[in-house]
């Protein structure tokens, strides 16, 4: 890490501001790159479209996060600018379904969401990474409220339906526990010479401290009982006041139940980067960013169009679509460009004039699978009976994880739960094929198992399979590498006057981040063609 | 859908009813195993035996009435 003044005592934002001054922002990027500064996705800040387009018009289909971006940006550089959208909303997978709105999913079952005011369900993406720079920055521009998400909570279990009699480990016990007796095996084979070959003596010495201090470990660089893990892990119980007040330290859970828990395996999905803290959560909502965009661009909007055939020449390219309502009366829209956003699941079937190696690509790409499920309950029991503010549980239940609600903390009143969130795998599938009110009561079953306060509190839930969702038929691109060695490059270029965008067209599969960058480098790229003439 | 009759919304699922592109069982395992564009593939998910019995169920199900069963050892070759 730089330290926080370099020596010749000029401190980094005053270098940086220097070399803004006399280079340019292009160069200050650049050193703001390499001091550490900046952007972490790629984002490069603003795009600035610079140039006249001269009148040129430019086709968006689909009006999710990246159609957004396009037409919010091209617009404001001079483009005439039209979008064609197959829901009756804006924001694409960007979504939340709160109290009155209703969903229709593919099979023909419709669910109303019978949520109380203010509560919602993110079927789609629910957290931002801080390093999302992009998506940072146009809910900063769009004055989206933003509000931390919680994605580790020490206090949130960690369960296996194998392991502990099926009952719920804490995160911290599990995780100081692990650590302290990994630890301590390895200050074992260090002492015992057995790292010799591997360490140098020097830091045999250093390595010995570090680990008693990460393990929490006694000076016999031994995991024991007592107050120091308790400062680690907490207590059987808390220090408090007055008589009576000692606190009791809690009894350690061996190694060997820990290893064949499996619960291990929970503790790495909060060191991930995409996970890491700082998380964010738009304030009422992930749809608030799509809400707001919409404010923005809305009047270029058309809603209800169903793409059916896309078509081009050297003159401009034709659009077909339909309205979902009357779908007799075909309808054509005409521009000079396209940038078209539709998910790959459903561009693979419409009839698009592009080459050989573009449409290989459109086909070459599955969506994975996802299976979301909100629960409301009369009270937020997790926070009254279990101490749990915001996080995540996780299972090896179906259900895959619990996450509790990162907003309105500590308050009374009722509260929604994410009682399932499934990413690929069987259990995905078999959750889908469900019908939306089973997928609900199989959630409640499964989540007894965690909090059995489930069976007198619940009320009311809706859930989302994303393979039978009309607007994607699938949750994101699921690339594997070979795939995109062969096609990802084919489907980012620019086929004559189309261009595609997407978390599809991404390295960030899945994320909205993955839609924005996609759509800044794809609208990037085809002003500078429009530019050439 | 349990119904097999497919779906449409802004692309379709294909109806498995009658479906004539069944006939061949080789390409029923193929695209279990590959997917193919909007329909992923379950080739790492299932077991052989997994995949005939889908493969054969529908075959034989949602008025199809194909009587070469496929076997597993059909799968494992055509992975």
């Amino acid at each position: 890490m730089l330290q926080e003044e370099p020596d010749d005592g000029m401190s980094r934002r005053d270098m940086l501001k220097l070399i803004g001054l006399t280079a340019g922002s292009a160069a200050m990027y650049q050193a703001m790159t390499s001091l550490g500064y900046a952007a972490e996705s790629g984002y490069k800040g603003r795009i600035k479209l610079e140039g006249d387009p001269k009148g040129a018009s430019v086709l968006i289909l689909g009006a999710g996060l990246a159609g957004l971006t396009a037409a919010l940006e091209l617009r404001q550089a001079g483009y005439k600018v039209k979008v064609l959208e197959f829901n009756n909303r804006a924001g694409g997978r960007n979504w939340s379904l709160r109290g009155g709105d209703t969903y229709t999913e593919l099979g023909g079952a419709t669910q109303k969401c019978e949520f109380d005011d203010g509560l919602y369900l993110n079927p789609g993406p629910w957290r931002i990474p801080f390093h999302h720079n992009g998506l940072l920055d146009y809910c900063k521009r769009l004055g989206v409220k933003l509000e931390p998400f919680q994605q580790l909570n020490h206090n949130a279990y960690l369960h296996s339906s194998k392991a502990f009699g099926g009952k719920p480990q804490r995160i911290r016990e599990i995780k100081t526990d692990f650590q302290g007796h990994t630890s301590e095996l390895l200050a074992k084979a260090v002492k015992k010479g057995e790292l010799d070959e591997l360490v140098t003596k020097e830091d045999r010495e250093v390595l010995l401290q570090a680990l008693r201090s990460w393990g929490a470990l006694d000076k016999d660089y031994a995991y024991k009982v007592g107050d120091l893990t308790a400062e680690f892990r907490g207590y059987a119980k808390d220090p408090g006041g007055g008589l009576g007040a000692e606190p009791v330290a809690g009894q350690i859970i061996g190694l060997s139940d820990i290893l064949q828990s499996r619960l291990w395996l929970g503790l790495t999905s909060f060191t991930l980067y995409e996970f890491q803290t700082t998380m964010f959560q738009p304030i009422g909502g992930m749809g608030k960013i799509g809400e707001a965009f919409a404010k923005q661009v809305g009047d270029l909007i058309t809603y209800n169009a169903k793409v059916t055939k896309i078509e081009q020449n050297d003159k401009g390219v034709t659009v077909f679509y339909e309205d979902a309502k009357t779908p007799d009366i075909v309808q054509k829209a005409i521009a000079d460009w396209c940038v078209c956003t539709i998910p790959l699941t459903i561009l693979s079937q419409i009839d698009i004039q592009v080459g050989d190696a573009m449409k290989a690509a459109i086909g070459a790409v599955p969506y994975a699978s996802s299976v979301k499920v909100g629960l409301q309950f009369k009270r937020r029991f997790w926070e009254e009976d279990d101490v749990i503010f915001g996080g995540i549980s996780y299972t090896d239940l179906p259900i895959r994880q619990i996450s509790y609600p990162s907003t309105d903390y500590n308050s009374t009143g009722k509260g929604v739960l994410l009682g399932c969130y499934t990413w690929n795998g069987p259990n995905s599938y078999e959750l889908t094929a469900m019908a939306p009110e089973e997928r609900v009561k199989r959630a409640l079953e499964y989540g007894a198992q965690i909090h059995p306060q489930y069976k007198t509190e619940f009320e009311n839930g809706i859930s989302v399979a994303w393979h039978r969702s009309p607007f994607t038929l699938g949750c994101a691109g699921d690339w594997t590498d070979e795939a995109r060695k062969e096609h990802y490059d084919n489907l980012c270029q620019i086929d004559g006057r189309i261009v595609l965008a997407g978390e599809h067209a991404s390295y960030i599969p899945a994320w909205q981040e993955g839609a924005i960058l996609s759509s800044l480098d794809a609208i990037g790229r085809l002003h500078k063609r429009v530019l050439q003439g | 859908m349990s119904d097999g009759k497919g779906a449409v919304g802004a692309g379709h699922y294909p109806s498995l009813v009658r479906n004539e592109a069944l006939k061949s069982n080789g390409y029923a395992v193929s695209l279990v195993l590959r997917g193919h564009k909007a329909m992923p593939p379950f080739g790492r998910m299932l077991s052989d035996d997994q995949v005939a019995a889908v493969v054969n169920y529908i075959r034989t199900h949602f008025d199809n009435d194909y009587t070469d069963a496929v076997t597993a050892q059909d799968v494992k070759d055509a992975r």
